[in-house]
């Protein structure tokens, strides 16, 4: 099975591209819509977000000079995107408590939740009010158990950065469930 | 190598249970599970269709690059034409003035050309001097009947 940077190399030397981009995107396609998934709660937001991810992969891998592993590269497309989505939908939708109250609720009992408890609500709740970032760093550390030197290579900040958010992060979700 | 593995495992421990101890493992756990509910053909689907997306965009790549190489095209063929057209104008006019050598037009010709032209200056002439001996009979009169009326008087 060939690794990552051989798949990378075949697709920036070849001009059948699709061959290894697909093994690219068969390999790494789950990690990154979970992960895109837990940021914005939403199936479908979650579903356009991952595909765009991968168009912005398909049209940049020429340019990848493989200076970290491709995963690292991949998981910093999705942190762009999934905050450049965010950053739109705030913008259109204008930051309104009320509907972000509404939106909890319908997250947590809705039928992406069928077995949602009180404490499930709650992490929910929590996790949506962590700032974007913050959200970002603790689900790659807790979910999906990256080092820091990775988290904050993805994040654009430094391995320092990165434990802090992750910390804040957690101080900030124990804050929320004493308000609760 | 191993101990520093170790170290991070740790690490990755520690971190996790700061987390647990907020929410328990199960919640958290639940939480992920939730979110990675999608149905078996969800994958596969969203594989075609970013195959599919890439695959349009690749299509509208080529045929804008297809119109792109047209336009150039029909540019540089504009540019060739009108350069052709200017140099083929300009020489047409060089030769013009190379061919009126006055050696090379036949005598006759010429001796036709200045006899049309005389006649032509003949009869501009004569009618101008005509016209000038009108004026000059009209004026002449004019002349005689004053002195008539002023013997009169």
């Amino acid at each position: 099975m060939q690794n990552d940077q051989t798949l990378v190399m075949e697709f920036q030397q070849s001009t059948q591209k699709e061959g290894p981009f697909t093994q690219l995107l068969k390999r790494h396609q789950q990690r990154v819509y979970y992960q895109i998934k837990r940021m914005l709660n939403n199936h479908m937001d979650a579903d356009d977000v991952a595909q765009q991810v991968w168009i912005k992969v398909w049209n940049k891998l020429d340019g990848f000079k493989m200076e970290s592993e491709f995963s690292t590269w991949l998981f910093r497309i999705a942190y762009n995107e999934t905050l450049n989505f965010i950053q739109k939908q705030q913008k259109q939708a204008g930051f309104n408590e009320t509907a972000e109250k509404i939106d909890y609720e319908e997250a947590a009992t809705g039928s992406d939740h069928p077995k949602s408890t009180q404490i499930q609500i709650a992490l929910d709740r929590a996790v949506k009010q962590l700032p974007e970032k913050q959200r970002f760093v603790f689900m790659l550390r807790y979910f999906e158990a990256l080092n820091y030197e990775k988290i904050a290579s993805i994040t654009g900040t430094t391995v320092g950065g990165a434990k802090a958010n992750y910390h804040q992060a957690i101080k900030k979700m124990e804050e929320i469930l004493k308000q609760d | 190598m191993e101990m520093e593995n170790t170290k991070k495992d740790i690490s990755l421990i520690e971190d996790k249970a700061l987390a647990e101890a907020i929410f328990s493992k199960e919640t958290l756990m639940q939480f992920n599970e939730n979110q990675q509910q999608v149905s078996s053909a969800f994958f596969d689907q969203q594989q075609a269709s970013i195959l599919k997306a890439i695959g349009q965009q690749k299509a509208k790549v080529i045929v804008f690059s297809k119109y792109r190489r047209m336009a150039v095209a029909a540019s540089l063929l504009a540019i060739v034409a009108t350069t052709y057209l200017y140099i083929q104008s300009s020489k047409q006019t060089t030769a013009t003035v190379e061919y009126v050598k006055i050696e090379e037009i036949p005598s006759e010709e010429i001796e036709n050309y200045v006899n049309s032209n005389e006649l032509i200056a003949e009869i501009d002439w004569s009618s101008e001097i005509n016209e000038e001996a009108d004026m000059f009979e009209e004026s002449k009169i004019d002349i005689n009947s004053n002195k008539d009326t002023n013997k009169a008087e």
